[in-house]
């Protein structure tokens, strides 16, 4: 039954053309269909950058859970001013921590949360035996977080910065290093070279 | 150097572009989307559904109730200013309560006014007009003389005999 919603969703998605402030404004003016369509349109991405935060696909189920139930309460008078994503980022990255946090309370000592909090969840830390992988398992986790937004969710820089709560600068200069140590890595060095 | 790069939108940062390759490269590294159960998703949409339901059963029904309130109370003050009016040209003193007996116009209901409906009833000249059936049996007659007579030795409520 939630399937075959699911699935009808999903159609309604392909063919629902509305941008995302059209879907918004949608929403504001009570449209459950909408939203229902701006879910699905986001759903997947936020379960994987929330699984790239917690490691952990129970808790990327529950930050996705709660993340949508987030941005549901901001309706009615939603106005989104920035792109959605760097909406949303802040809130998996927020919530992901508290998930994690709550997941290895009794596991982990202080000093560790800690750094849990300030560096993103390695997102190929998994063996891999892909060049590329591995040479992204190998950037510090808020180089690689930058690259990713930057050239595989095509968020600009300054929605980078906003979305992660960085100065502008701070994002030049990680996107700058990542490039950098790709640039010299053998394993990915290779797409550098015309 | 002279490579295919990713270009970025900001002038200026062309030293942080990729080549093509790599981002092509980067998109296809898979995404590791954990499994969302069926039931995620059902509560995220029963949430929304919940929230974003059009609020129409109360607010709804209270507007059309208030609709058929304001209906009923426009019909009834109809009504009753119509019987108002039928009563006034009944009744040619419709300010006070006894002015139906008050048989002389003098103002005040007393024995006089009695007096004058027998005299009136006695003589017989014209017709008793209707608003002096004090006791609404359909006829003016001495039991209307009676009728005022009672009311006029009538002592106000709480008085002393």
């Amino acid at each position: 039954m939630v399937l075959a919603e699911e699935a009808r969703v999903e159609t309604q998605d392909k063919l629902d053309a509305r941008s995302d402030l059209e879907l918004i404004a949608a929403i504001n003016a009570g449209e459950c269909a909408a939203f229902e369509v701006l879910y699905f349109r986001y759903r997947d991405w936020v379960a994987g950058l929330a699984y790239r935060f917690t490691d952990d696909e129970y808790a990327a189920q529950d930050v996705l859970q709660e993340t949508f139930l987030y941005v549901l309460r901001k309706f009615p008078g939603f106005r989104l001013t920035a792109n959605f994503k760097t909406f949303l980022y802040p809130a998996v990255r927020n919530l992901s921590i508290a998930a994690r946090r709550k997941a290895e309370r009794y596991q982990a000592g202080a000093a560790e949360q800690r750094q849990l909090e300030q560096t993103p969840a390695p997102e190929y830390s998994r063996p891999s035996t892909h060049e590329l992988e591995a040479a992204l398992a190998g950037l510090p986790g808020e180089q690689r977080e930058v690259l990713v937004l930057r050239f595989v969710d095509a968020l600009s820089l300054a929605e980078i910065a906003e979305a992660m709560g960085i100065p502008l600068g701070t994002v030049k200069s990680r996107l700058h290093n990542a490039l950098e140590t790709l640039r010299q890595d053998d394993r990915t060095k290779e797409f550098f070279q015309q | 150097m002279n490579w295919n790069m990713h270009q970025p939108e900001h002038n200026g940062e062309e030293e942080l572009a990729a080549p093509e390759k790599l981002v092509a490269a980067l998109k296809r590294v898979p995404s590791r989307v954990p499994f969302i159960p069926p039931a995620v998703d059902g509560t995220v949409l029963r949430a929304a559904r919940r929230q974003l339901a059009p609020r129409t059963s109360p607010t709804l029904f209270g507007f059309k109730l208030m609709r058929w309130a304001a209906g009923a109370a426009v019909v009834c003050g109809v009504a009753i200013v119509l019987v108002q009016m039928q009563r006034s040209s009944l009744n040619p003193f419709p300010g006070g309560a006894f002015a139906r007996e008050d048989v002389n116009h003098d103002g005040r209901v007393d024995i006089l006014d009695a007096f004058a409906l027998a005299r009136q009833l006695k003589t017989g000249r014209g017709a008793a007009p209707p608003w002096l059936d004090v006791n609404g049996d359909g006829v003016v007659d001495e039991r209307d003389v009676t009728a005022i007579a009672a009311h006029a030795v009538q002592l106000p409520k709480g008085g002393r005999s």
